[in-house]
């Protein structure tokens, strides 16, 4: 089968005991990688039987360091067109750009989900989780993140050793016959 | 306080210190009110919450919002209400002072069975001034109108100390 080539913050194909569970805190907060205005972390990772959650958080002071943002939309139908753009690869040009590798898969993170509307002017900050599909075999995370010109390609290896202990503290949120059938978003 | 009086969001100032992992806060029939964590730093702590409901709570709260939005569809009136939230430090209350939510949704499916249901998802970041001074945090909160109970929960937090030094700023 076919593996996605990335991940979506907010995706509603979440496995369902992601949805319905409390993930146990499996890495605390770590920077990823830092640079003059710019830094791009990890607030926590949290694991579930089916994979990990990670809380990433990328911020600048100074938006001229990043690529620049795209101008708004014309129309609804440019709108649209961008939209189903940013379904399908890249997202957001003037996002940072995360590559996650477990278990020798690796992936680009998309977070669409968590932009903050009340930064500071000239600045920009993205704060929100993201799943990783799949447990780490190797209990090794490995992370690589960008946000040019101001913050060139950087590697990190998160080591979860405390991984098997997170799973025993995954607390389930509640019970329901949910994941055995068709879900099909309306909203969000 | 209703949670729209809020100010706005403090992510900005930093990495804070993981200082709870997840509990269940509340549960009812097909709801759950649930701590994913709690982040400490030197001026309070975030307070990370996740709400779940499903089939019949869910279809509950999809009514009481589908009366939200102009247009929508005609549903069985439900009185608008919303998550119950104390946060106290030795019997005094704490003030919450910033609030951030995202990843709303309001889903609808079909089971195996043929069975229509409705699932809500949300996430409630509560900012919480100051941390307990004696370690120990409670937390009372439920949401009675859709099933969740008020229920009081004593968390004992983790990492208290020295947060100045501990919390990795961002800017």
């Amino acid at each position: 089968m076919t593996e996605p080539d990335q991940f979506r913050s907010g995706d509603r194909g979440d496995p369902e005991g992601m949805w319905s569970s409390l993930g146990g805190i499996a890495h605390g907060p770590i920077v990823l990688a830092r640079a003059p205005h710019i830094v791009i972390a990890v607030r926590c990772v949290m694991a579930f039987p089916e994979g990990l959650r990670a809380w990433l958080v990328a911020d600048t002071t100074d938006i001229n360091l990043i690529p620049p943002a795209p101008s708004p939309p014309a129309n609804h139908t440019e709108a649209a067109q961008r939209l189903h753009e940013w379904e399908q690869w890249p997202g957001p040009a003037d996002d940072p750009v995360v590559h996650v590798t477990v278990n020798g898969h690796r992936r680009r993170m998309l977070m669409l989900d968590g932009r903050s509307d009340d930064a500071d002017p000239g600045a920009k900050h993205i704060d929100v989780p993201v799943r990783i599909d799949g447990l780490p075999r190797d209990g090794l995370v490995h992370f690589e993140v960008s946000w040019k010109p101001g913050l060139p390609l950087t590697s990190k290896t998160l080591h979860l050793p405390q991984l098997q202990q997170a799973l025993t503290e995954v607390r389930h949120l509640v019970h329901s016959a949910w994941g055995s059938g068709r879900q099909v978003p309306k909203c969000s | 306080m209703s949670v729209a009086d809020w100010p706005s969001w403090p992510f900005m100032i930093g990495l804070g210190v993981v200082a709870h992992g997840p509990a269940v806060l509340s549960s009812g029939p097909d709801i759950g009110i649930g701590l994913r964590c709690i982040f400490a730093y030197p001026e309070g702590l975030l307070v990370s919450m996740q709400i779940r409901a499903v089939d019949g709570a869910g279809q509950l709260l999809a009514d009481m919002l589908s009366h939200a939005h102009a247009g929508a569809p005609r549903r069985p009136h439900v009185p608008h209400s919303w998550l119950q939230l104390t946060v106290l430090d030795d019997g005094e209350e704490m003030p919450l002072t910033g609030h951030h939510s995202s990843g709303t949704s309001i889903s609808a499916g079909v089971t195996d069975d043929g069975v229509q249901t409705a699932g809500y998802d949300r996430d409630v970041d509560a900012w919480v001034t100051g941390t307990p001074a004696r370690g120990v945090l409670e937390i009372r909160t439920g949401w009675p109108e859709v099933g969740a109970p008020m229920t009081t929960t004593h968390l004992v937090m983790e990492g208290l100390t020295d947060l100045a030094t501990a919390v990795e700023p961002l800017r």
